[in-house]
């Protein structure tokens, strides 16, 4: 029997806080509206889904920059955040997670010029009318691009997804977090909130169904990764052993089974399976089952930071 | 060229803190926080197994530290010596050393850097000891080069009857060693 006297040595490290759970949940956001336009156009359906690109082309810069400030209000040292920008360390996910945010930022704003300008032209955004030839210079450049910005964007937004989840995935001395799986669960999971953002921004149109589709791969993949990712703790280390009765039954339990499984995959899962069988879901229904994915991709994303934080 | 590194013999130490003491006052740790501590771990099962160990935590400037790559700016570095240390004026205070290492040994500094032990590199460089060595008064902390067969660390190290590291299965193989314990270390669990 071992008993530690010493209080100090039982102190929980402050690592990471909300900040760092809302700027993954806002990568990921990011990445699967990425993917979603890119595809879109390079499959030659953006016409036909335009109401739905549009929305999320334009959707994307905000949402990155928003990111980007939940990132730096987390930094203990608010005026170095350049020094990220001066070195480039390929060995730390979090140095090339910094460029990736910075090249997917640029490739986004570029490919969203063309569909602002039209937003200023219509007259429909007044307050960014000053803006009118700086953004009508970046659809002019960007117009005859759009294609490449597309391919541009489509693997931004693969690695940008990927990049949420291996940020933690690569904490070896965070027994909770140091799983190879974390890479596509994020990516998977931010693909399921974009989807769900879409549909609740932008419904009807011949793009809902392709994107309730995409919400039952995704939810199943989702659920797949998931006991895939309990799996390797639980066949692990003694330490991975008890971050994952953590979470399966210990003080994360009650938010990874009912935020995390059963609101942020399971209902989703069945409201879409039901809406693409019968298509007797009603609209307030449906809306519920969104609001719930993106609580449960925030919420997964609450769940690994805070439970991840106990160490070896 | 040198490796710095640094040892405990338990048989020694009486767990007086004036180690963590004379480290908090020499690089003037914020209140609220220490860059080494000693802490005390009770084994055995019954009155006449029981055992006491002192725990001595702080950076072990590994000799394969998780803390380097994880570093976004390249901060945190491994100095010709072997000291592990941290630039202050590149740390942005993103915590990813904390998050990778797997002692624990790393905290936030209330000024918005990350701050851990640096074995007094700026005492060692002037040719002294660091604080917590040079304040131990029953001698149970050695410092020196482990790669001379005579200092005294390489010496202490040689003629102990029990030498162990913290929890070698991490592979970081920190340069910190601990002397004659009582209590296996991989019994003692934080």
């Amino acid at each position: 029997m071992i008993e530690i006297r010493d209080a100090v040595l039982n102190t929980e490290l402050h690592l990471w806080g909300w900040e760092v759970a809302a700027y993954l949940f806002l990568g990921g956001l990011a990445a699967g509206l990425l993917v979603f336009a890119s595809w879109a156009h390079l499959t030659g359906r953006r016409r036909e889904f335009l109401p739905a690109v549009r929305a999320a082309v334009l959707l994307i810069p905000p949402i990155i920059v928003a990111g980007l400030f939940l990132l730096w209000l987390d930094l203990g040292s608010k005026w170095s955040p350049f020094w990220l920008y001066l070195t480039l360390r390929p060995l730390s996910p979090m140095s090339w997670g910094a460029w990736i945010l910075l090249a997917v930022f640029v490739t986004s704003a570029l490919a969203a010029a063309p569909a602002a300008h039209a937003e200023i032209e219509a007259g429909r955004w007044r307050e960014a009318a000053r803006w009118r030839r700086s953004v009508g210079r970046l659809s002019r450049w960007a117009g005859p691009n759009l294609r490449a910005l597309a391919w541009a964007n489509l693997v931004g937004g693969l690695v940008l997804g990927l990049y949420t989840g291996v940020l933690l995935g690569t904490m070896v001395a965070r027994p909770a977090l140091n799983s190879p799986l974390l890479g596509p669960l994020f990516l998977v999971s931010g693909l399921s909130t974009a989807a769900a953002l879409l549909l609740l921004l932008v419904p009807g149109g011949p793009w809902g169904r392709l994107l309730t589709r995409a919400e039952v791969a995704a939810h199943s993949l989702k659920l797949v990764l998931l006991g895939f990712y309990l799996l390797g703790l639980a066949t692990s280390t003694a330490y991975a052993q008890a971050s994952a009765s953590m979470l399966v039954r210990g003080a994360w339990a009650w938010a990874f089974w009912t935020l995390v499984v059963a609101a942020g995959a399971l209902m989703p899962l069945g409201v879409a399976l039901a809406e693409l069988n019968t298509r007797r879901v009603t609209r307030a229904v449906a809306v519920s089952s969104y609001v719930l994915v993106l609580a449960g991709g925030l919420a997964l994303r609450v769940v690994l930071v805070y439970a991840g934080q106990r160490g070896l | 060229m040198a490796r710095l590194a640094m040892a405990v013999d338990l048989e020694r130490c009486v767990g007086c803190q004036a180690c963590a003491v004379a480290c908090a006052t020499e690089n003037e740790a914020p209140d609220g926080f220490v860059r080494r501590r000693v802490g005390e771990a009770v084994a055995g099962d019954s009155l006449v197994d029981l055992r006491l160990q002192f725990l001595h935590m702080q950076c072990y400037h590994c000799e394969n530290p998780p803390c380097i790559p994880a570093c976004p700016t390249g901060a945190t570095y491994v100095n010709r010596d072997g000291l592990c240390l941290v630039d202050y004026n590149i740390c942005i205070g993103c915590r990813a050393c904390v998050a990778a290492c797997p002692y624990g040994m790393r905290y936030p500094h209330p000024r918005g850097f990350v701050d851990k032990c640096s074995l007094c590199d700026h005492r060692v460089y002037s040719g002294r000891q660091p604080a917590c060595v040079e304040t131990c008064p029953t001698q149970a902390l050695t410092f020196g080069d482990l790669d001379d067969s005579r200092s005294p660390i390489s010496r202490a190290v040689l003629e102990a009857r029990r030498v162990e590291q913290d929890r070698p299965e991490t592979g970081a193989r920190p340069k910190f060693y601990i002397l004659n314990g009582a209590v296996g270390c991989a019994e003692v669990r934080r």
